[in-house]
C-alpha cells in the first residue's frame, strides 16, 4: 500500500513538471516548415553575421574550431531534414546555434571591451559634471552654506577617476565614477527634492515671439498629419479638414512674408488665427487638444 | 445482539486505506485537467472553456457608443497577436509560441493610449516590481520628486514635468546630459521637436505613452487672469486682421484661398446692418442647419446625438433646452477646460443667431424660439 502511494505520488509530480513541458511542444511545434526555417536563420547565423565575421577577423583559433564544428551540425541537420527526421534535425540545429552563441562571447576583442569601457565611462563622468554644475547653481541661488566638504569630495573623486582613466585602468575609473554619480545625484536631489520650477513664457522681443509661433504652427501641422494617419476621418469630415488645412497653410505664407519685412507683430497674429484652424482640423480627426 | 468482531476490523481497515489513499486520490484528481491539456483528452471541453474564457474578454470590450467614438480605436485594433501585429514575421513558427500581450495585460490596470497599460499605476500598486540593477536584486531605484512647469501659449494648459515618475522608471543618467541639459533655458523643447524624437520625443510615442494625449502632459490650466489677458489679445487681434484686410494682397502661392481667407474674415467682421430684413423662422433654421454642419457636425454629431465621453448631444440638451442667454453665452464664449471654444471670433452675429435658433428647433428639441442677431449683439457686451 505504501509503495502503491509512493508510486501514486512520484506518477502525478511527474506529470506535473511533464505537463509544462509538454504544453510548451504543443505551442512551438516540431514541423517540417519549422524545422527548415529554422535552418534557413543558422545558414544566415554561421555565414554571413556579424558572430562570423569576428571570429574570422579574430585570432583565436579555438573559436575558428567552434565555427567549423558548427557548420558541420547543420551539414548534419540538413541530411537529417532531407531525410524526414525533423525532431533530430531540430536538435542538431539547437546544438549549432548554442555552439555559435556561446563562441561569440569569446571572440569579443580586448579592443571591444577597452572601447565600451571608455564609452561608459566618459558617459558617466559627463553626467556627473552636468549635475555638479546644477548643483553648484541650484546652491548659489538657495544660498546654501553648508555641503562643501561633500561637494569638494564629489570634485576630488571625479578628478581621481579622470586620473585613473588617464592611466588607463579603466575599471578602477569606472569604479570611482561610479561612486562619485550616486554622491552627486544623492547631494542635488537632497537640495532640490519637492520644489516646483516654472519656466514662464516670455520673449525678448516679437522676432523670438514670432520664431515660437513658427515652431507651434509647425508643430500643429506634424499634428495634423499623425492624426489624419492614424484616425482615418470620415471622407465627410476630411473635406472640412482639408479646407482648414489649406486655410492654415495660406496664413503661413502669408506670415512668413511679412515676417521677411519685419513686421512680425502682424506676422504672429496671422500664424496664431492658423494654428488656431489647425486645432480645429486636429479635433475633428479625432483628437482632443485641450484649451 | 451479537456483533460481528471480523466486520468490524474490516470496516476499520477500509477506513484506514481510504484515508492512505485520499491523498494521492486527491492530487491525481487535481492534475486531471492539465493532462488533459498536455494529451488533449477532452479537446471539446478545453475549446468550451476558451470560448467561456473568450466571452468573459468580450464582456469587458467597450460599449458600441463608445467604439464609434473617434477618439477611442477599436479593441480589435491594439495589442494584436504578434503574428498579426505587423512587427513579427508570421510564417515562422516561433512567432505563434510567443505570449500575446492582450493575455500578458489582462490583469494590469487599464490606460487609454499606447499599449493600453497604466504602466506607472501598475508600479505604484506593486503588480510588478522590476529590478533597478541587473546584477544587484537589492538595489533600489532613487525616486527624485521635483516638478518643471513649461507656460506655454494660449489657453493650452502649461506642461508640468514630473520627475517622480521618470525616476522610478529611469536613472538621471538615462536623460542628463544626453537628452536634457540639466539647466533652465537649456533646452529648446517644442512639440515638433518632440513630434521628430528629440526631447521627450526619445522615448514617448516607442516605450512610452504617446503625444496624443495631450493633457497628461498638459495637465495644469490656465488661471482665469490668464485666460482674461487671452481674450484680451484676441480681440487686439482683430484689430491687426482689419489691418491685414488694408494691406495689398501679398503674392501668395494660394490666392483663391488666400482670397477666401480674407473675405471670411471681412465678412465676420461686417456690422449688422440695422436696415437687415429680419429672417423667418423657416430662413433662420435654414441657415442654421448650414453653419451647423459646417462647424458644429464635427463635434455635435451630424444629428446631434454628440460623442459619449467626449461631446456632448444637442438632443436633449439641458442648455441648449435652458435659457437663450446662458446658450448664447457658451457658444460666444465657449466653455473653459472644455473641447468647447469661443465662436464670437469666428462667425457672425447673424450666424450665431441662426445657429442656436437651429439647435433649439432641432434634432428632437421643440423650444420654439427664434434667435436675433440684435439678441446675440446684446448678449456679447
Amino acid at each position: 500500500m505504501r509503495i502503491f502511494r509512493g508510486i501514486l505520488i512520484i506518477f502525478v509530480g511527474i506529470m506535473f513538471i511533464g505537463s509544462d513541458v509538454l504544453s510548451a511542444k504543443k505551442r512551438m511545434p516540431v514541423t517540417e516548415i519549422s524545422v527548415k526555417q529554422k535552418a534557413n536563420v543558422v545558414i544566415k547565423l554561421l555565414t554571413k553575421s556579424v558572430i562570423v565575421k569576428s571570429i574570422k577577423n579574430s585570432s583565436n583559433n579555438e573559436a575558428k574550431a567552434t565555427l567549423k564544428k558548427a557548420r558541420s551540425l547543420l551539414g548534419e541537420a540538413n541530411a537529417d531534414l532531407g531525410a524526414g527526421n525533423f525532431a533530430k534535425a531540430d536538435k542538431t540545429l539547437n546544438r549549432s546555434i548554442n555552439l555559435i552563441t556561446m563562441t561569440a562571447r569569446q571572440v569579443v576583442t580586448k579592443e571591444d571591451r577597452r572601447s565600451r569601457m571608455k564609452k561608459r565611462y566618459t558617459a558617466r563622468r559627463d553626467a556627473v559634471r552636468a549635475i555638479l554644475q546644477a548643483y553648484d547653481r541650484v546652491a548659489k541661488e538657495k544660498g546654501l552654506t553648508t555641503g562643501q566638504e561633500i561637494r569638494d569630495e564629489v570634485v576630488q573623486n571625479l578628478n581621481k577617476g579622470e586620473e585613473l582613466f588617464r592611466q588607463n585602468k579603466l575599471t578602477e575609473a569606472i569604479e570611482v565614477t561610479n561612486g562619485t554619480y550616486l554622491l552627486a545625484t544623492q547631494i542635488t536631489r537632497k537640495l532640490r527634492q519637492g520644489d516646483v520650477l516654472v519656466r514662464r513664457l516670455s520673449f525678448k522681443n516679437k522676432e523670438e515671439e514670432y520664431v515660437y509661433e513658427i515652431d507651434r504652427n509647425d508643430s500643429h501641422f506634424l499634428f495634423l498629419k499623425m492624426a489624419l494617419k492614424r484616425k482615418a476621418p470620415h471622407p465627410m469630415y476630411l473635406k472640412k479638414i482639408e479646407k482648414l488645412r489649406d486655410l492654415a497653410q495660406a496664413l503661413r505664407e502669408d506670415a512668413e512674408t511679412k515676417a521677411g519685412k519685419n513686421r512680425h507683430e502682424e506676422a504672429i497674429s496671422v500664424l496664431g488665427d492658423g494654428t488656431k484652424h489647425l486645432i480645429r482640423a486636429i479635433r475633428m480627426a479625432g483628437i482632443f487638444i485641450p484649451g | 445482539m451479537n456483533e460481528n468482531p471480523y466486520a468490524r476490523e474490516r470496516c476499520q481497515q477500509g477506513w484506514r486505506t481510504g484515508r492512505r489513499l485520499a491523498l494521492p486520490l486527491l492530487a491525481l484528481v487535481i492534475s486531471l485537467p492539465y493532462l488533459a491539456n498536455a494529451f488533449d483528452l477532452f479537446p471539446h471541453a478545453v475549446a468550451q472553456s476558451k470560448t467561456i474564457k473568450k466571452d468573459s474578454a468580450n464582456k469587458r470590450r467597450p460599449s458600441s457608443a463608445n467604439r464609434f467614438n473617434r477618439l477611442f480605436r477599436g479593441h480589435a485594433n491594439f495589442n494584436l497577436p504578434p503574428a498579426k501585429d505587423g512587427i513579427h514575421d508570421p510564417i515562422i513558427a516561433g512567432t505563434l509560441a510567443l505570449q500575446a500581450p492582450k493575455e500578458a495585460f489582462a490583469e494590469l490596470p487599464k490606460s487609454r493610449s499606447g499599449n493600453r497599460v497604466d504602466w506607472v499605476k501598475a508600479l505604484e500598486m506593486g503588480i510588478i516590481e522590476p529590478r533597478a540593477d541587473r546584477l544587484d536584486a537589492e538595489e533600489k531605484m532613487q525616486e527624485f520628486d521635483m516638478n518643471i512647469v513649461r507656460e506655454v501659449k494660449g489657453s493650452m494648459p502649461d506642461v508640468v514635468y514630473p520627475h517622480k515618475q521618470h525616476t522610478q522608471w529611469l536613472d538621471c543618467r538615462n536623460c542628463h546630459p544626453k537628452i536634457f541639459i540639466p539647466k533652465k533655458g537649456g533646452n529648446n523643447i517644442s512639440m515638433a521637436a518632440i513630434l521628430m524624437g528629440q526631447y521627450c520625443g526619445v522615448c514617448h510615442g516607442k516605450v512610452a505613452f504617446p503625444v496624443s494625449e495631450c493633457r497628461r502632459c498638459h495637465s495644469k490650466p490656465k488661471s482665469p487672469k490668464q485666460l482674461a489677458e487671452i481674450r484680451k489679445q484676441r480681440s487686439a487681434r482683430r484689430l491687426s486682421t482689419a489691418e491685414l484686410l488694408a494691406a495689398p494682397m501679398p503674392a501668395s502661392k494660394k490666392p483663391t484661398v488666400l482670397k477666401a481667407a480674407l473675405k471670411a474674415v471681412q465678412k465676420k467682421n461686417e456690422p449688422p446692418k440695422s436696415r437687415m430684413r429680419q429672417m423667418s423662422m423657416k430662413e433662420l433654421m435654414a441657415k442654421g442647419k448650414e453653419v451647423y454642419d459646417e462647424n458644429c457636425s464635427a463635434c455635435h454629431g451630424e444629428k446631434g446625438q454628440g460623442i459619449p465621453k467626449a461631446f456632448p448631444p444637442i438632443a436633449g440638451s439641458k442648455i441648449v433646452l435652458g435659457p437663450v442667454s446662458e446658450h448664447v453665452r457658451i457658444v460666444l464664449n465657449g466653455k473653459t477646460d472644455t473641447a468647447m471654444q469661443a465662436w464670437k471670433d469666428e462667425l457672425n452675429w447673424a450666424e450665431i443667431a441662426a445657429v442656436i435658433t437651429f439647435q433649439r428647433n432641432a434634432f428632437g428639441n421643440k423650444k420654439g424660439d427664434m434667435v436675433r442677431t440684435a439678441q446675440i449683439r446684446r448678449l456679447s457686451r
